[in-house]
């Protein structure tokens, strides 16, 4: 699929994550802090959306209340036109486990499993019955393949780079096969190098069919996506459409999001 | 049987065993006695602040491993109810180490503390109630422990799960 097709494409695909009027208050605070508020936002299935702003903006809240790990205190944030405000804890974590894949800036694993345990977790958990936890086992061999882990799969997590950890991050979020990936700064404590693995992953992702939003501070990761936000104060103040990603056109993207972010006052 | 021993030796004053040692060792047996309840009341107390600062800590240790496995899909009740299970099984454990410690080696060492003590008992013996000392105490204890990781688990049903990741 040429870049201008997937575009159209995406454009034209049913909405996959939606937000109304979404707000998030920590009333724990003294006075009461609003973190975000008055969010409206849509992103179509297989787009990509990256939300740009300073930090304390309010990026990684509108996130995690978008995935499901947080709950609103105000407005509605519905998933594939299921609305997650009104689910309980069991149906919250059943999403979370089935339709969401989250990827966060420091790679979080569990210190006793090894790297493919680690992937598998989600998938074992969400497999019931011998058969199902093989193709989950098959699943998550493909995913470690695909994004060159498999080499790494019996190493324990300390035995392995930055870079691995979060393509075994993606590959954990992916295990699955949810219909949106959630990224919080994944390229936030990694090198240049391992910036670049990280991100030709998740456009490898994209490139897939995956919806994907990701929060991030660096314009040559933004400009990955077809779409960027910007927060500031917990308002979401502008938006950019840049279509399908290009490799032959990142420098000039970038430049494009840069001069973009200057004008925010970025 | 002293009432008995009265009627034959009336120059000699006879009181029956329980009242003599009443009367001579009294200071020792309430003391004792006092010490009991008080270790009693005091031992489940002592147990849920233990298990709740413990407990405490583990949970802040546990945070980000805490809030991984909530991303990946782990219920809040799934988390928690590993929390209490696995305080339910330390304080069973801890119990159960205590019950045969004072069942074995704390009788002689009560004794010894006792004797040196200079109290005038060269030597204890306890005689402890098999349903209390065996069922209802350690049942306490472990109620106790239970009851502290309920108070300190309970608000994480409520919390946002993304404050365990640590960012």
């Amino acid at each position: 699929m040429t870049g201008a097709t997937t575009a159209q494409a995406v454009t034209q695909a049913p909405t996959a994550l939606e937000c109304r009027d979404l707000a998030k208050t920590y009333y724990s605070t003294d006075p009461p802090s609003e973190v975000v508020s008055g969010i409206d936002l849509a992103v179509r299935r297989g787009g990509f959306l990256a939300v740009m702003g300073a930090s304390g903006s309010g990026k990684s809240t509108l996130l995690y209340n978008l995935s499901g790990m947080d709950r609103p205190t105000g407005g509605r944030a519905l998933l594939e036109g299921r609305d997650l405000t009104s689910l309980g804890d069991r149906e919250m974590s059943r999403v979370r486990l089935t339709r969401v894949g989250l990827v966060f800036q420091q790679a979080s694993f569990l210190r006793t499993l090894n790297v493919r345990d680690n992937i598998l977790l989600p998938a074992l958990k969400a497999a019931s019955g011998k058969r199902q936890a093989a193709e989950a086992a098959a699943r998550g061999d493909g995913l470690m393949e695909r994004f060159g882990i498999a080499h790494v799969g019996r190493h324990g997590i300390t035995q392995v780079s930055g870079g691995q950890l979060q393509r075994a991050s993606i590959c954990r979020s992916l295990a699955c096969e949810p219909s949106v990936l959630f990224a919080d700064e994944p390229t936030g404590a990694l090198n240049s190098s391992m910036t670049k693995e990280v991100m030709d992953a998740l456009t490898d992702v994209h490139a897939g069919g995956a919806t994907i939003v990701m929060v991030t501070h660096d314009p040559a990761c933004a400009a990955r996506a077809d779409r960027v936000v910007f927060l500031r104060d917990g308002r979401l103040v502008d938006s950019r459409e840049f279509g399908a990603w290009n490799e032959e056109e990142a420098g000039r993207r970038e430049d494009d999001l840069i001069t973009w972010l200057r004008e925010q006052g970025l | 049987m002293a009432a008995e021993y009265g009627e034959r030796y009336p120059d000699a004053s006879v009181i029956p065993m329980r009242e003599y040692v009443q009367q001579t060792m009294s200071y020792a047996t309430d003391a004792l006695r006092g010490a009991a309840v008080l270790s009693a009341v005091f031992g489940p107390g002592v147990a849920l602040l233990n298990t709740s600062l413990f407990l405490r800590l583990v949970l802040s240790r546990d945070r980000g491993k805490t809030g991984l496995l909530s991303a990946v899909g782990f219920s809040s009740g799934e988390i928690v109810g590993q929390v209490r299970l696995k305080v339910l099984v330390a304080a069973a454990a801890g119990t159960a180490m205590g019950v045969v410690f004072a069942g074995t080696a704390g009788e002689s060492l009560v004794g010894l503390l006792v004797a040196s003590a200079g109290l005038g008992i060269g030597e204890l013996a306890f005689i402890p109630d098999p349903l209390i000392a065996y069922g209802v105490y350690p049942l306490a204890l472990m109620g106790a422990g239970l009851l502290g990781a309920l108070l300190l688990t309970a608000p994480l049903r409520r919390a946002d799960k993304s404050a365990w990741l640590g960012r």
